[in-house]
């Protein structure tokens, strides 16, 4: 008796696992009517032989002409509640001038031009607006980490601040680690600290970094604040946009307003409403680029605007 | 009776790993990075490519390829020639559905720069579009700008195609 309980117990457990198996979308993000058959966490298939055509196989997405961002039904931020958090031993001792600097660069953020480069999309939660308000910032001398892990950021950020209660907070954290061979510069996400959805940010310390180095020549920054304020204009530009899950703007490929202007730059640099003058790169305007208004990203597609 | 328990707990680890990989508590959203000069410049090469290739403008591809350009993978000892390679890719182009970049990488050396990135490749099997990630290695000379070698696997592992844009796509 006992043995066949077990037996019915291993089959159902068997057939459970078959079915969730089934349950798993394999609907591709980008493209409901593709079913991505990737291998996740599984072995690989035996028997695969790719014939010489199949050699480096690669097949442009028709994506058609228009370079424009889609909506993808998640929120935008409204307007910004920011913190800064500038987390490592060093900040303590050698600053530079980047904690003053971003501290600038936030506090005329609000109602700048520049913030104004995203007001054209809206949302679940409604329209991005320009109001930004900014806390100032708090420095941890504590050991920082990389940007490997994200939840590691995400508690940093709960471990430092209050989140507003909102939801439309944004904390970015500086650290003081280089980034050595890591491919961005900084990015943004998304969570929750006591059940308050919070935006954060992360950044690599830039300094000495001609991968993520703007070669600002006329606002008189340092170069490691002129880094950082770039970048910092590229994120929390994402983040309005298209700060959570499910996504709110990107294009077909994936890219955020941001991406689709990064280090591009119309203009020697913007200044902010509080007249601190920042050279940072464009974000993308779809109106700008169906009215033929905008300046061309990498790719030459017109529709970049720099806040200027 | 105690090999039926083992089996029983087999089952269940088994079980377990069938599921996806839970984010972290507390964070609902992968990281959107801000790509550096070099990720974003290859981006727009590899799709520069791409794009040629989806427009079967053979001299516009032809021009991005070295002299000696060649495509090498684990299931052929012999490389396949740029000639072979651009003509079923322009076939190919034509007969699918596309394909898309991300997680690119660049390391640049002297003059050089070796790019690996994941290629989702779209094709339409008994009419209903299915994905196929590959690895690609692509090894660039940076003056002129030019593609030397192309080294493709299929890997083994790959991540999920992202819910929303991780910044490397």
């Amino acid at each position: 008796m006992r043995r066949r309980f077990l037996m019915v117990a291993i089959a159902a457990q068997a057939l459970g696992g078959l079915a969730y198996a089934h349950e798993i979308d394999k609907t591709s993000p980008y493209d409901p009517e593709v079913e991505d058959l990737t291998i996740r966490g599984e072995p690989p298939m035996m028997g695969i032989h790719w014939d010489r055509e199949m050699h480096g196989s690669i097949h442009a997405k028709r994506k058609g002409n228009n370079p424009d961002m889609t909506y993808h039904g998640g929120k935008i931020l409204p307007h910004t509640v920011t913190k800064a958090i500038f987390w490592g031993s060093s900040w303590a001792s050698n600053p530079g001038d980047k904690i003053t600097g971003i501290d600038s660069f936030y506090g005329g953020f609000g109602n700048s031009h520049y913030a104004g480069t995203t007001t054209e999309y809206s949302g679940s939660n409604g329209q991005v607006g320009t109001s930004s308000t900014y806390q100032g910032h708090v420095i941890d001398t504590s050991a920082a980490s990389g940007g490997g892990s994200t939840s590691a950021i995400l508690a940093e950020v709960c471990k430092t601040i209050t989140p507003d209660t909102s939801g439309n907070g944004y904390y970015p954290v500086y650290t003081d680690i280089p980034r050595g061979h890591s491919g961005y510069c900084a990015y943004h996400s998304v969570g929750t600290c006591g059940g308050t959805p919070v935006q954060f940010a992360f950044f690599w310390k830039l300094d000495g970094d001609a991968g993520c180095d703007p070669q600002d020549t006329t606002t008189g920054h340092s170069q490691g604040l002129a880094a950082l304020a770039n970048v910092s204009g590229h994120e929390i530009a994402e983040a309005m946009t298209d700060p959570a899950n499910p996504g709110a703007w990107y294009d077909s490929s994936g890219e955020e307003n941001g991406d689709k202007c990064a280090w591009t730059f119309n203009v020697p640099n913007v200044t902010f409403s509080n007249g601190s003058k920042w050279k940072i790169q464009g974000e993308w305007s779809n109106a700008a680029y169906d009215g033929g208004a905008g300046y061309p990203n990498s790719s030459g597609q017109r529709g970049c605007i720099d806040g200027h | 009776m105690r090999h039926l328990i083992f089996a029983l707990l087999v089952g269940h680890a088994l079980g377990a790993l069938s599921q996806p990989n839970n984010l972290p508590p507390g964070v609902r959203g992968g990281g959107a990075g801000a790509a550096t000069r070099s990720v974003a410049a290859y981006l727009d090469r590899e799709r520069g490519l791409i794009g040629a290739l989806e427009a079967g403008q053979r001299d516009t591809v032809q021009q991005m390829l070295d002299e000696g350009f060649e495509v090498r993978s684990a299931t052929d000892a012999d490389a396949t020639p740029a000639a072979d390679w651009l003509n079923a890719e322009l076939r190919n182009a034509k007969a699918n559905g596309g394909a898309t970049v991300r997680n690119l990488a660049v390391r640049e050396f002297d003059g050089i720069a070796v790019v690996n990135f994941l290629l989702d490749s779209t094709r339409v099997v008994n009419h209903r579009k299915t994905v196929a990630t590959k690895y690609v290695v692509d090894v660039w000379r940076m003056n002129p700008h030019q593609l030397l070698v192309r080294y493709v696997s299929q890997p083994a592992r790959v991540p999920p195609i992202p819910s929303r844009p991780t910044g490397r796509e």
